[in-house]
This record gives structure tokens, sequence and C-alpha cells, in this order.
């Protein structure tokens, strides 16, 4: 397939020039001088890369990236300017930017970073096991893991699936949600839909309101054209919306009314529009206390949470760890062209004795360091991160047991002891010790 | 993306290792660091700091270099850092703190390689009376013994 790439510039010199360079190489290519309709043209038709300038008057290219990204991950982002500086290079590489390119640049410059972008997004493509984030998936999602904990998450996903339920998928940060959430599509009767990704934590709140809901021509300053939001562009498939913790107040009691009708209007519009899509949230943060805290809405997560998932951290299913490092091992010999066939079993041992606070995430990291330095076709102790080797960590949690109250405790007891007597109130105010008259009122307060 | 370690210490006291794991834990994960400096000083029974005022200044002055000696290993990095201090009752100045923030996925513990004091009772350090209310996991780093080496 022909990749596609939008460029950006608000110079009709450097759009034209850069228009040249890149159809000689036989690229499909879209030039636009205003930002606006470019992001329009993404959101219809998602290209491969977009090359973008900084500095433009409607909106500046960085803007431009944290939405692309925030719809489109996996699309690579070219940063070009003629104001370039180490901390603007180093701030847009940060926010994703996959280069930073000073004009004047050459030709060949030019072609250089659009081969290792294309490249790097060909790898993240392979690396996702064939889905595709933006577009639709072609292969269900492979969840690694032999643990009773993920043999649990696979058997839920497989029952609600096909179901139309929306599911919140709580866990840590790295341990997989997306994996989770894109799994629970692949496996349910909208999986021939899109699945469309969003961050509520990466955007402030007006932008989260048009990246949902979209927008009508001239809603802002800027709005050149319709836009339509992710609600709607998910039609027929799943949203997955991650880190709906740290959604805002005002945009929850949106959301919440939003899917109650299912039907939405516009940013500057006034028509309302059915839509059709499955939620499956995910979050790191404890909304059972955010909700006990007001910080979120309760109504909007019984709303959401109709089906919860909780992902195990890597430290709870270390079981899983071999496996997983062979899995990552595996995809990354593929990625990099290396034969590494094994990990020696003192450096398997040093990985499964570590606790792995930043989860699958950062087992990847560590490996992908390891494939990097190793030189023979085994990866060793000493090409693990000397930190693993010398340091050792130990993990203080919050305990994860819900304490019973006494009188959940009693009402617990009493309802077990009617069961084992058959309802005779006589037989259990014996057991229990007390007269029928006390039974009678403690099953009158607890409704038994 | 979007990660935030929170890297602590207490009194003055940085210990090296822990700011070596925040480092290369960070960058594995590709995370933003805090580090927040907590000195405890009890202000009970004032409504001005008056008399301290002189003391809170020198406090603020060693910190100071303290921290941006430490800020520079990770700016070095790459790793993007910000520091702060805080004076006063230790574990509420930490729970001011985070309740602040945007929640952060894990809290290392920079002052030394375990816990002060896990005992019990009311002598126990206020560190061991707030480790079952965080919001993430607290990591202590000490140094492996025997370290693996080939």
């Amino acid at each position: 397939m022909t990749p596609h790439i939008v460029i950006i510039d608000d110079e009709p010199i450097t759009l034209k020039q850069l228009r040249r360079i890149l159809e000689k190489e036989g690229y499909q290519v879209a030039a636009f001088s205003n930002p606006q309709r470019a992001l329009q043209q993404i959101k219809q038709k998602p290209c491969h890369l977009v090359i973008s300038d900084v500095r433009m008057p409607t909106m500046d290219g960085l803007d431009l990236m944290t939405r692309v990204k925030a719809r489109f991950p996996d699309t690579e982002v070219i940063l070009i300017t003629g104001y370039a500086s180490l901390d603007g290079a180093v701030e847009a590489t940060k926010e994703g930017a996959f280069y930073y390119l000073e004009k004047p640049f050459t030709p060949d410059q030019v072609r250089n970073r659009v081969k290792q972008a294309l490249k790097l997004r060909q790898i993240k493509e392979d690396a996702s096991d064939g889905s595709a984030s933006g577009a639709r998936d072609t292969q269900p999602p492979v969840i690694i893991g032999k643990s009773n904990k993920i043999r649990e998450v696979v058997s839920i996903i497989q029952q609600i699936g096909p179901t139309d339920c929306n599911v919140m998928i709580t866990g840590d940060s790295g341990s997989g949600k997306e994996l989770v959430a894109r799994a629970i599509h692949a496996t349910s009767k909208r999986a021939k839909g899109p699945f469309m990704a969003f961050n509520c934590g990466a955007l402030s709140e007006t932008l989260i309101d048009n990246e949902l809901f979209g927008h009508e021509k001239g809603a802002f300053t800027g709005a050149e054209s319709r836009s339509i939001g992710l609600l709607e562009a998910a039609g027929g498939g799943t949203l997955f919306l991650d880190e709906i913790g740290e959604m805002p107040h005002s945009m929850q009691v949106k959301l919440l009314r939003v899917l109650q009708e299912g039907e939405l209007i516009r940013v500057g519009g006034s028509r309302p529009i059915s839509f059709d899509v499955r939620i499956v949230s995910a979050t790191a943060v404890d909304v059972k206390a955010a909700v006990n805290g007001g910080v979120f809405r309760k109504d909007l997560y019984f709303r959401v949470n109709v089906v919860n998932i909780e992902l195990p951290g890597l430290s709870d299913r270390k079981e899983d760890i071999p496996l997983l490092a062979y899995h990552i091992l595996s995809r990354l010999n593929r990625r990099g062209g290396k034969e590494i066939k094994a990990i020696s079993q003192k450096a398997m041992a040093l990985l499964s004795s570590y606790a792995f606070p930043g989860n699958v995430r950062e087992l990847e990291n560590i490996l992908e360091r390891a494939v990097a330095v190793c030189q023979g076709d085994e990866i060793r102790v000493c090409d693990l991160p000397p930190d693993l080797i010398e340091l050792e960590l130990q993990v203080y949690k919050r305990p994860d047991e819900q304490f019973m109250t006494l009188t959940e405790l009693e009402q617990d007891y009493i309802a077990h002891l009617l069961k084992i007597t058959g309802g005779v109130r006589t037989k259990t105010a014996e057991l229990l010790g007390i007269d029928r008259a006390s039974l009678w009122r403690k099953m009158k307060k607890y409704g038994l | 993306m979007f990660h935030n370690i929170l890297l602590m210490f207490e009194n003055e006291e940085l210990f090296p290792e822990a700011v070596v794991y925040a480092r290369q834990f960070a960058m594995r994960i590709d995370a933003k660091v805090t580090l927040l400096m907590i000195v405890p000083m009890s202000f009970m029974g004032r409504t001005v700091i008056g008399p301290k005022r002189d003391t809170i200044r020198n406090i603020e002055l060693r910190v100071g270099k303290l921290l941006s000696g430490c800020l520079q290993t990770f700016i070095q990095e790459g790793i993007e850092v910000n520091s702060a201090l805080k004076i006063g009752d230790p574990a509420q100045e930490l729970m001011k703190f985070l309740a602040d923030r945007p929640p952060f996925q894990s809290i290392i513990w920079g002052s030394g390689h375990d816990l002060p004091d896990k005992g019990r009772g009311t002598q126990r350090h206020w560190m061991s009376k707030v480790v079952g209310s965080l919001e993430c996991p607290l990591l202590t780093i000490s140094k492996k013994e025997n370290p693996w080496k080939k």
C-alpha cells in the first residue's frame, strides 16, 4: 500500500518543494496551507505520516500534533520550522514528534526522515499484532499469560465481548488496558466497525469537547468546516476512553447526558445527532475513591462501569514473566532483524525477581535495551540494566482487601444461618445465642 | 505517556541509589519526575512564622542547592523534572502535596534504603503511618549484597 503523507505549511514554496520531493518517491501526498482543513482531512482519511510547520497563523504545529496523536497515536509527525531551537526540539519530541526538521532542509534530509518515520510506523503496526490504531483491526490482539488472574481476564473478555455492555478496565499504568479494550472490540459484534482510542487526560476541556462531539462550521475561530467527533466517527464500533478518571467534571456531565440520550449536539450546532457506540473506558486511578470524594460523577461511573475488568500488575502474575519476555523477544527480533534465541537462566531469574512497578511496558523497555546491547544469541545478566543487577526494590502497597464492617458481618452471618436452618427462626436464634425477638428485629433491620 | 514519579526525601538526606533508580525507572517508562523534599517542623500553637523565619530561609537555601544538583542529573538524561520543598508536619504536607497534583504512578523513598522505622505505636516514623493510604505503590531501594555479576 502506498504510504499516505499529509503536509501542512503556510508557506506555499515550502509546501510545493516538499510535495515534489515526496511525490518523486512515490508517496501519496496531500498538501494543506490551513491546519484546520488538514485536521479535517486526517480525521476523514487517516494518514501514515504528518509533516507540519510549527508556526502557522491559525494553529501551531504542536497543537496539531497533539490532536492528531490523541486520535491516531500511531501516526508519526515530523515538525519543520525556520525558528529551530534546542528547547523547541526537545519539547516537540517529548510531545511525541518523530523528528524536528530545521529549515532550510535538503531533499535528502526529508527523504531520509520520512523513510525512517514510515519504517517506525510499520514496526509499530507489526508490534501490535496487526491492530492498527484508528483503522479497522484485522487480527484479534493477543493477551499473553498463563496465570490464573490473566486467564480470568481472558474468560471475562470472551463472556462479555459479544454483549453490548459498557466496560471499565482498571489497572496500573502499563498493564495493558488498551490491549484488553482492543480484545473486547475484536470479540464483539462490532469487530468490523472502527475502534477509536481517546485519552481523556491528554487534552483540555475545550479540546475534549471538540474531539468527542465534533463541531459545526463557524463554531469558533478557525472552524472553517464541519468536523465529526469521535462518538460519531466510532459509529457501529467501539470508543475507548483512556484515563476516564481524569476527565474534567463538566465534561463528565456532558458525556453522561449524551450516553443516556444516545444523541449528541456538535459544538456550535443545534441539531441532535444519534450515534451508536460501545464505550470501553480505562483508568489507573481509584475511581471508586474518586466517586466517594465527589471528583467523579456516580451516575457516569455506573453508566460506564457495567462490567469491570481488573487487570493485575505484572508483579501479581510473576509466572507470566518468562512467557511475556519470550513473546516480546520474538517481536523485537522481527523488528530489529536480530536472532536472539534465548534469555539465560540467571537473567530470567533476575527479571522474575524484579517488582516491575512499570508493568509490561517496563519489561518491554528492559528487553529492548537488552536486545540492543546483546552481542550473542542469548540475553545474559550483563545485558540487563545495571540498576536491576545492583539494586533491590521493596514495594509497599495499599492493602487490596475490602474489610467488612461488623454490621455487614452480622448481616452475612444471620443470612448464612437462616439458610442452614431453612429459615427456622427459633433454631437460628438458638445458634446465635439470642432470643427470637432480637433475631426478628435484626432480620427486619437488615431486610432478611 | 503521562507517567509521573515522585521521588521523596526527608530532612535534606539523599540516598544516591534511590536517585539512580528513579532516573533509570523514569527513562524506562518515559515518565516525568517530581523531587519533593519534606522537612519536619512543628508550628503548633503559632499563627505566624515569627522566630522560625531565619531557620526556614536557611533550609530553603540548603535544600535549593541540594535539589538543583540532583535535578541536573535528570535533565542531563533528558527527563522532565521539577522539584518542591515542604516544611511542616510531614504526613500532612505530603497528603496536601498529593491532593494538589495529578496522580503519581509510583512514589520512591529517597532518604534511605528502607522506611526509617516500621515499628508500632506513636513513635513510628510518619511515613510508616501514611504508607497504607498512599494513592500508588511506595518503592524503597537498597543495594544488593551480592550483585548478580557475570
